[in-house]
């Protein structure tokens, strides 16, 4: 195979091999679908255009875990940074309210009801886990749906080994809390 | 473990859309596509020149003409891909620059500029210079003083938006939006930055709600931020001001909660001034100091005793001064809260960035040739 062809081999492996991990933990984040459509695309697009090349398979996938907390992160600031800066935030608050703001409520609704038809249990969840604090989130999602380790953690979201314990014993207290409030546990 | 195999169920269900994912293998053959014809351009032009050495000369001076033209932006790589990242519609617009200063550890970089008229857009990095610290690590913000001056002045507004971080290169990318008095001349243009915050400090506040008032007096601020419009709305309490009043200052003014002064509040961190529950709105006023040499965000979150979280529904922002400094103060309502309707908790997340860097980077570059070389 030509040296083209087998790198368009190799960008479309490694696309279809991460696809689900990128978006799902762009999903738990910024908790809504079209936000995470967005950073799903401009992670890939920013892994196509960089090509970047790794030195094995966990290698890769940190790289793309990272990708997608930053740009979450990101995301998060730009809306932060609107939401306080000054007159503003009050235009958001307004497109919120507008047209498409409903059509994209709708929307998500519509997803959330396609994608967990038939199990409440699921749905509810999710939600609960939407309630906790972004740094809590990205740490449940690793540690409980990528089977990471607290070190494997610390090591992509370059935080230290005894912070992330930290962070996963509240975040499981305060999940606790909110599954009891919910009746559901 | 229970939970674990729930979650998993849960987010088993999570997947993108298969057109995302379509959308995405085509972008990777698109790029695929252009980089076959990048190199088979590239190897042309190594063959061309030598084909045409004789002609080359007679034509050599318009050539050198054309060349020292400036390429549009598509035709450089690195420019190009973090353009097209951001607007591929704009990426033809801009010219290459990539020129660099390099001061106190950090280099600024001129990535790519647009001029039209008065008006010019520019694309800068910054970036922790070779064997220097990591201060540039993506959470920076320009701060006072940059601006672009050509021969016919200075520009005289300015704004700045955030536009990237590329964790690869450990670029942060910036948009500055500039507007000179006159028209740009682009012979000879320098673009400076004066200073800059190099670090972001978070901490989570729980804000005590049994501190909260009910009875308050309101004063009359003359706002620098906010929507007075929706705040009198909101409110209830929309100052009264006589068409004089208004002409002698035609800045919004709106009511809020006198409570504490500038003077007994924190210039170099965050005072939580007031709580208060009034006509069935929650009030929280916060002083954010002096923001001439950090810059303090505030985001309240309202949680009611199911675990709802919620935003203010409104702000406004004014200043005060004591003993020559500016203090920053917001107010936050949350409408329809019922201070008897049950538990409810509020914190916040607050955000300062500081780390002031005086680098005083300035480049200077020429847009524009004659072609008379």
């Amino acid at each position: 195979m030509k040296e083209p062809e087998e790198r368009q081999e190799r960008l479309k492996k490694t696309i279809l091999q991460y696809s689900e991990m990128v978006y799902r933990l762009a999903y738990a984040l910024v908790k809504d679908k079209y936000d995470a459509d967005d950073i799903y695309q401009e992670v890939f697009a920013g892994y196509i255009r960089k090509n970047p090349q790794f030195q094995n398979e966990e290698h890769e996938k940190a790289w793309f875990i990272r990708a997608t907390v930053n740009r979450c992160k990101n995301f998060w600031k730009s809306a932060w940074q609107s939401r306080t800066g000054g007159f503003d935030e009050n235009e958001e608050q307004g497109a919120s309210k507008s047209y498409a703001g409903r059509l994209r409520r709708r929307g998500e609704e519509a997803f959330a009801a396609q994608r967990y038809a038939g199990d409440g249990q699921e749905a509810e969840l999710i939600e609960k886990v939407k309630l906790l604090p972004e740094k809590y989130r990205t740490i449940i999602h690793l540690f409980y749906y990528e089977d990471m380790s607290v070190e494997e953690i610390s090591t992509v979201l370059k935080r230290k080994p005894s912070t992330v314990r930290t962070q996963l014993t509240r975040a499981r207290r305060l999940l606790k809390k909110k599954m009891e409030e919910g009746g559901n546990v | 473990m229970m939970f674990q195999k729930n979650y998993k169920k849960a987010y088993d269900a999570i997947i993108p859309d298969n057109a995302l994912v379509e959308k995405m293998l085509l972008l990777a053959a698109e790029e695929e596509e252009q980089e076959r014809r990048a190199a088979k351009s590239r190897q042309a032009r190594v063959v061309r020149p030598m084909l045409t050495m004789a002609a080359a000369i007679g034509i050599f001076m318009t050539i050198v003409s054309l060349t020292i033209m400036p390429v549009l932006a598509a035709n450089i790589p690195a420019v190009y891909r973090f353009l097209q990242g951001i607007s591929p519609a704009l990426a033809d617009f801009f010219v290459p620059i990539e020129k660099s200063c390099t001061k106190k550890g950090i280099t600024m970089q001129v990535e790519a500029v647009c001029v039209e008229g008065n008006q010019a857009e520019v694309y800068i990095s910054f970036q922790d210079a070779e064997g220097a610290g990591n201060v540039i690590n993506g959470e920076i913000d320009l701060w006072t003083g940059y601006g672009l001056q050509s021969r016919t002045g200075c520009s005289v507004m300015g704004g700045h938006g955030f536009a990237g971080y590329d964790a690869e290169t450990g670029k942060s990318y910036w948009k500055v939006s500039l507007q000179g008095r006159d028209d740009f001349e682009t012979d000879k243009l320098t673009f400076y930055v004066y200073s800059i915050l190099s670090s972001i400090s978070e901490e989570e506040r729980e804000i005590d709600l049994r501190e909260a008032l009910t009875e308050v007096e309101l004063q009359n601020v003359t706002l620098s931020g906010g929507s007075w419009t929706a705040w009198a709305e909101l409110t209830s309490h929309s100052p009264r001001r006589t068409d004089e009043e208004r002409r002698e200052d035609p800045r919004p003014a709106a009511a809020v909660m006198k409570v504490k002064p500038a003077g007994e509040c924190l210039a170099d961190g965050f005072t939580v001034t007031g709580i208060a529950f009034l006509d069935g709105n929650l009030r929280v006023q916060i002083c954010m100091g002096d923001q001439s040499r950090a810059v303090r965000h505030v985001r309240l979150l309202l949680t009611d005793e199911s675990g709802n979280e919620r935003t203010c529904d409104n702000s406004v922002m004014w200043k005060e001064s004591w003993g020559g400094v500016a203090y920053t103060f917001y107010e936050y309502v949350f409408a329809n809260v019922d201070a008897d309707a049950g538990a409810y908790a509020l914190y916040g997340l607050f955000c300062e960035e500081s780390g002031y860097v005086e680098g005083d980077w300035s480049v200077s570059f020429t847009l524009e040739t004659d072609g008379e070389e």
